[in-house]
């Protein structure tokens, strides 16, 4: 009975860290360097880190199809860079604080394309 | 003039004669007429405002097509399902598009987050709200053969905006419980 009560607890306890291994820091250098992060709702981030914020280059992909590879700043998406939308459409230009914003191409699945500026989240021509 | 004195005259006598009955007994008659007039009154009503004659064959009809449904979503595999050409997840058909669509009811967040990155007022409330939404919904449209997907992003406390998102939902997780929508195209 004993035994079988400190096999139950060590197979949890396995379990556990096999689990824990699965989400946060995953691989190389989360603070400062590169690394790689992935949330419980399996997004990644594979790119640069400064002081535990995504701050550099990167890629973030989220579990639904769409994915960002660029600049992020703060742990947000600023800069160039390029965001895929699950059906094929995309994003490719100037980003501010997760919204597009300045010059980009917009092109969608069918292969129909915007040019222009946007500001703030909006297409401005 | 005297076949109405006849009528007063028979009335009389007939009440004459119920009051001649003992007072146990006209209690139960009174009794009996109420209880039958309130019976009648609720069957003219049953047959007025009643369920539909038909109800229990829809019924069963409805839970024959529901049965059909959730066999063939049991046949899917678990994970992302698309009506679209993708790397990832497994690609519907147009009937098991229509038949996941019209049994799912949930939107994930991220579908939600992927479809405010293109309305910019959704994306601003959303964020200073704490990502809260209100109301959601999934429905098939015949017309267009399309499902679509709308949920509205929750006013601020102590202000009435609020943001209703709508688009094509043409992405589905399907959980070990249910199906959800995975990715809305509202652009």
């Amino acid at each position: 009975m004993r035994k079988l009560f400190a096999y139950i607890i060590l197979s949890l306890l396995f379990a556990n860290i096999s689990f824990a291994k699965k989400s946060g820091c995953t691989d190389g250098n989360c603070n400062t360097g590169f690394g790689t992060w992935t949330y419980t709702d399996k997004t990644t981030y594979v790119g640069e880190w400064v002081n535990g914020s995504k701050n550099g280059n990167g890629i973030e992909t989220w579990p639904n199809g769409y994915s960002y590879e660029g600049d992020f700043k703060e742990s947000k998406w600023h800069g160039k860079g390029t965001l895929k939308f699950p059906d094929g459409s995309s994003y490719k230009g100037e980003w501010k604080n997760n919204k597009m914003h300045g010059k980009g191409i917009f092109t969608w699945s069918n292969g129909k394309t915007k040019e222009g500026n946007w500001n703030e989240g909006d297409y401005v021509k | 003039m005297v076949k109405q004195k006849r009528e007063i005259g028979m009335r009389a006598i007939m009440l004459s004669k119920i009051n001649q009955f003992p007072e146990s007994f006209r209690r139960s008659i009174g009794l009996a007429s109420l209880t039958i007039t309130i019976f009648f009154i609720f069957f003219v009503l049953n047959i007025i405002f009643g369920p539909d004659k038909n109800a229990e064959k829809k019924f069963v009809e409805q839970k024959k097509i529901q049965e059909k449904a959730n066999e063939l979503i049991s046949t899917l595999p678990r994970g992302v399902l698309t009506f679209y050409q993708s790397d990832i997840g497994q690609k519907l058909s147009s009937d098991e598009y229509k038949i996941v669509c019209n049994n799912t009811k949930i939107i994930t967040q991220r579908a939600i987050m992927g479809a405010n990155i293109t309305d910019s007022k959704a994306f601003n409330l959303y964020t200073a709200n704490g990502g809260t939404t209100g109301k959601y919904a999934v429905n098939w449209d015949d017309n267009k053969k399309k499902c679509f997907a709308k949920f509205t992003v929750k006013p601020l406390e102590g202000t009435s905006d609020s943001v209703t998102v709508e688009g094509e939902a043409l992405g589905f997780l399907k959980t070990s419980i249910d199906t959800r929508v995975y990715f809305i195209k509202n652009f």
